[in-house]
């Protein structure tokens, strides 16, 4: 919402937990996630079984060193949409916070699950790295329909992708993570990190860039 | 024998599933099945052919996805299906139905989807199906409602095939977008199909709420074709839990309950066919009693009108109401849909929507009007004109089962609206009156409503579709007469069964204290029997009426709502905080809700304009500059520029009255650009331009470089603002800058959106970058050279 360390005043902040709540139940959740085995190409990286390959040099790094790639899709499902359409006609501010508190749910829903697949996969001696959207680096976004595709999305959980590449319903998320024997400190440095979801640095590919300093 | 002869008196056993099979075959995951229809024919129908010798009575052929989206246009929808109904006629089939799944695409306003396109990209699906001679259309594995009707209807209007609907549900019983089985069963039975029920997405052992609800309510043979469970991924496989022994006796279970149509989806094999084909060998077919309820929708929900009082909000209707005639012809979508939500907010469980001005395209309005609020209610809605057409229109794009408002006892009448009831499946009001006028004695008005019901039975409209509008008179003209309405509901409900409904507030017109002659009619009418009543849902002494009511008549069980709400002592009026803040204050502190009135005290010392040059302006920029300098953040800024808002609304509506004219700062359009849905953003920034004093011509989202010509022609445009959000979409505000260019316009672009930076501004060819929405305003104000 634009908040860059002011203070909130307690009106707003009341807002704020209100909107949490209702686009909580509003939400229903769901997610698929898929395992394949990958292989390293020189465009980016095949998921092995379907074929699929992921193109891109930032998203070849990112799977460096992995043996095998998780593929998930979460969406947070159609009603906070609607419940933002329409709070957009009533209250326009009210709007925007919704809007801001269902990404942030369909967020803290993605760490749900990549905690699940660390743990699922960390007890038969794997290391994970952290997920990876479309769209990150030089990931395109062109690749959705087709992860939405592999997953049988469409079916499993109702997502779907325009012509444009949205994903529809709006709070939803396609991601990959990769899974190895042995990784990088630097991939797993990215993992510890609390800003790794809203970290500029990975979005625009420049992972290098970090100076670590964010991280806490 | 056709299909339709057979489930007459037998159970119907379809096949299992398609992708499981070809899937361990060696199919890749993500790949599109139906092009084996053309690639690799004989594995198709070999699949078939083991389904038939499994039992299976129809065989569903391999054309799921065959349509326009998925296919790309590599190979034609014809030749995919009729390649695929060929693979099962080879099987030896006794049927074979042409499957037709989801379009993989959101239907507007969720997602860009138009009715009008889904509806064409089935009919061309469905006309493929019938030309290579398929027995039956399955429309399968739908989640949205609406998809559903545009297939049913591509079906029905353009084949003579039957037409077997299922949709898919989830754990919590609703399909992804929102429908449950009561609002599935009562819309799909609506429309006309020759069975309905449920496939996909659980096992039969979790089925069991959805099915029974189907059964209950539904008249048509109910279809049950469950996965083999929830899927489980085995060594980098899909497979189910369920297995084909469990499954059978599942089934066999619903089918002991009345299920008369059964097969299987994903997961199942012919395994699991076979066995089921055992288990109903010896079953014969049993006889569901399904309820029979007068009951209308919305795409996710239905009210159903026995044994309960029902309120309809009568608001969304342009007579005798100034604002909402302007609204119409302003096209003010946001003033129609505030009514909408409020009505809703205070009770009205369905919308009556009215758009009649005379000198205004009542059809095309209609269905617009019916969009738009559809798109952010889901209480149903009540289709009200005079004019048949209007109401053809506007049904159409009703998703789900609307109101009918309304018939007559004139023939005429009942000759063009009841085959439109029939074919859409709604409602009807039929109105108490016929050539002859309105009968003054009940009993008249008793034999029109016995005509209006024996007519609606002959075009096939079920009794418990028709509710009858005895019609209110004026007590202040005709006294005698407001008994005769009371006397005709009782008759209605006791000789002939029917529901009823009437329009309260016209009783008190001419008379003053108009809410309490309206309430004491309300509450003498629901005594009388009155099922359905249409009024002011905002008026605090209907709600009163209604909320005790409903203790006396034994529907708010335990008074739980009543006492919930009437044993809290009325709230003392608490001194909020701000009253008696100067405007500018009550501007800066974001305070929406008080800046009417502060407007309007100051309206008695103040000129509009001066109010708006000498106080909303320079408060606003006070309030922007805090937002430059990072002191406040957006929400903050926001609230702000709608008090601002608010207080014009009356300053707009005082210079209305007195005939003052104000110029606008300037014309701007507004719009995001063709294939993108985020409009927040820009509606942020058309709100905040509009209270600095522009006038926005805001064409909505998704909006294509056409549409924004034409725009820039007719509204004599010279600055726009464009808005993307995605990288992907960047490109069509490219497309839409250089076409507007092309040709010949003299208008400035300004564009912003997540992705849009000075670099990319440049791109796109616009004339200027705004960061945010103070920027716009700062482009605005340069633009059109004024401070």
């Amino acid at each position: 919402m634009g908040r860059r360390g002011q203070a909130v005043p307690p009106e707003l902040d009341k807002q704020v937990e209100e909107c949490m709540e209702l686009v909580r139940g509003e939400a229903t959740p769901r997610h698929i996630k898929r395992g394949f085995d990958i292989a390293q190409a020189k465009e980016g990286v095949i998921l092995s079984g379907a074929g699929t390959l992921l193109r891109g040099k930032d998203i070849r790094e990112h799977l460096s060193g992995c043996e095998q790639a998780v593929l998930m899709a979460a969406t947070l499902g159609a009603g906070p949409d609607t419940l933002i359409r329409r709070w957009e006609r009533a209250d326009i501010t009210r709007a925007l916070i919704l809007d801001a508190c269902a990404t942030q749910l369909i967020e803290e829903y993605c760490d749900e699950i990549e905690r699940q697949i660390r743990e699922e996969v960390t007890a038969v001696g794997f290391m994970v790295t952290g997920r990876y959207s479309p769209g990150y680096g030089d990931f395109d976004l062109e690749i959705q329909p087709e992860l939405i595709a592999v997953l049988d999305a469409e079916r499993k959980i109702g997502l779907t992708c325009t012509g444009s590449l949205i994903l529809l319903p709006r709070k939803s998320v396609t991601a990959v993570i990769g899974l190895g024997r042995c990784l990088t400190e630097r991939q797993d440095a990215c993992e510890r990190c609390d800003l790794r979801n809203r970290c500029e640095y990975r979005k625009d590919g420049n992972r290098d860039e970090c100076t670590g300093l964010d991280k806490r | 024998m056709n299909v339709l002869d057979w489930i007459k008196d037998k159970i119907l056993i379809f096949d299992g599933a398609m992708g499981t099979m070809l899937q361990q075959r060696g199919l890749a995951p993500g790949a599109l099945p139906e092009l084996l229809n053309l690639t690799d024919p004989d594995t198709v129908t070999d699949i078939h052919r083991e389904y038939v010798l499994a039992g299976a009575d129809v065989i569903t052929a391999n054309t799921f996805q065959a349509h326009e989206l998925k296919l790309h246009g590599e190979h034609s929808v014809e030749e995919v299906v009729a390649a695929g109904v060929t693979c099962a006629k080879k099987s030896g089939a006794r049927f074979v139905a042409l499957d037709v799944g989801p379009l993989g695409q959101l239907l507007e306003p969720m997602g860009t989807l138009s009715f009008d396109r889904a509806y064409e990209i089935f009919r061309r699906q469905m006309i493929a199906g019938e030309q290579a001679d398929a027995d039956l259309i399955l429309i399968e594995t739908i989640s949205d409602l609406y998809e559903a009707k545009a297939a049913i209807l591509a079906a029905k209007e353009n084949t003579h095939l039957p037409v077997f609907c299922t949709m898919t549900f989830q754990e919590d019983g609703r399909t992804f977008l929102g429908c449950d089985a009561l609002t599935a069963v009562i819309t799909l039975q609506g429309l006309g199909v020759d069975a309905l029920g449920v496939n996909c997405s659980l096992g039969p052992e979790l089925l069991g709420p959805v099915v029974e609800t189907m059964l209950r309510y539904s008249r048509l043979p109910v279809i049950v074709q469950a996965n083999a469970g929830l899927p489980v991924i085995r060594d980098g496989l899909t497979v189910y839990e369920t297995l084909p022994a469990e499954y059978a006796a599942h089934v066999l279970g619903m089918v002991r309950q009345g299920v008369r149509v059964v097969g299987g989806c994903c997961g199942t094999t012919p395994e699991y066919i076979r066995l089921l084909k055992e288990q109903l060998t010896a079953q014969e077919p049993v006889c569901a009693m399904p309820l029979r309820v007068s009951a209308c929708t919305s795409g996710t929900k239905t009210v159903i009108l026995d044994n309960a009082t029902t309120e309809i909000g009568e608001r969304l209707n342009p007579t005798g109401k100034k604002k909402m005639q302007a609204a119409l012809r302003n096209d003010d979508m946001d003033y129609l849909l505030d009514e909408a939500i409020e009505q809703v907010e205070a009770g009205a469980q369905i919308l009556d929507v009215n758009v009649g001005l005379p000198e205004l395209d009542e059809p095309s309005l209609l269905a617009k009007v019916i969009r738009e609020v559809q798109g952010i209610i889901n209480a149903p809605l009540q289709i009200d004109s005079a004019d048949p057409a209007a109401i053809e229109a506007g049904i159409r794009v009703y998703n789900g089962k609307p109101v009918i408002n309304s018939v007559n006892g004139k023939r005429e009448v009942m000759e063009r609206i009841f085959p439109l009831a029939k074919k859409y499946g709604a409602l009807v009001v039929g109105l108490t009156l016929d050539e002859d006028g309105i009968p003054p004695l009940a009993r008249g008005r008793l034999e029109i409503a016995r005509r209006i019901r024996d007519t609606a039975l002959s075009y096939g409209i079920p009794e418990e579709d028709i509710i009858i509008d005895c019609l209110v008179l004026i007590a202040s003209a005709q006294q005698s007469q407001v008994k005769e309405t009371l006397s005709a509901i009782r008759l209605v409900k006791a000789e002939l069964g029917l529901k009823t409904v009437l329009g309260i507030s016209n009783v008190s017109f001419r008379l003053p204290g108009r809410e309490l002659i309206n309430a004491a009619f309300l509450a003498a009418a629901l005594g009388a029997g009155l099922d359905a009543a249409i009024l002011n849902p905002l008026s605090a002494r209907y709600r009163e009426i209604l909320d005790a009511y409903r203790v006396l008549n034994d529907e708010d069980k335990n008074a739980s709502c009543y006492v919930e709400k009437y044993s809290k002592e009325a709230p003392k009026a608490a001194p909020s905080a701000g009253i008696g803040l100067a405007l500018a204050e009550i501007i800066e502190q974001g305070r929406k809700d008080q800046s009417a009135d502060a407007v309007r005290k100051l309206l008695e010392t103040m000129p509009p304009l001066d109010i708006i040059d000498n106080e909303f302006i320079p408060a606003l920029d006070r309030v922007g500059k805090r937002f430059e300098a990072g002191e406040i953040f957006l929400p903050q800024l926001m609230q702000s520029a709608q008090a601002v808002q608010n207080g014009f609304a009356v300053i707009k509506d005082r210079m209305r009255t007195s005939g003052e004219k104000r110029e606008a700062k300037g014309k701007i359009l507004m719009a995001t650009v063709h294939g993108d849905i985020h409009d927040i953003g820009k509606n942020i920034v058309s709100m905040i331009l509009e209270s600095y004093g522009y006038e926005i011509i805001d064409l909505g989202k998704d909006v294509p470089a056409e549409a924004v010509i034409d725009a820039i022609k007719s509204h004599n445009i010279r600055l726009a603002g464009l808005s993307a959000l995605m990288t992907t979409t960047v490109k069509s505000m490219k497309e839409t800058i250089g076409l507007v260019r092309e040709s010949g316009l003299d208008c400035a672009f300004f564009v912003g959106g997540a992705v849009l930076n000075e670099e990319y501004a440049d791109f796109v060819g616009a004339d200027y970058y705004a960061r945010d929405a103070m920027e716009s305003v700062a482009i605005a104000n340069r633009f059109f050279a004024v401070k």
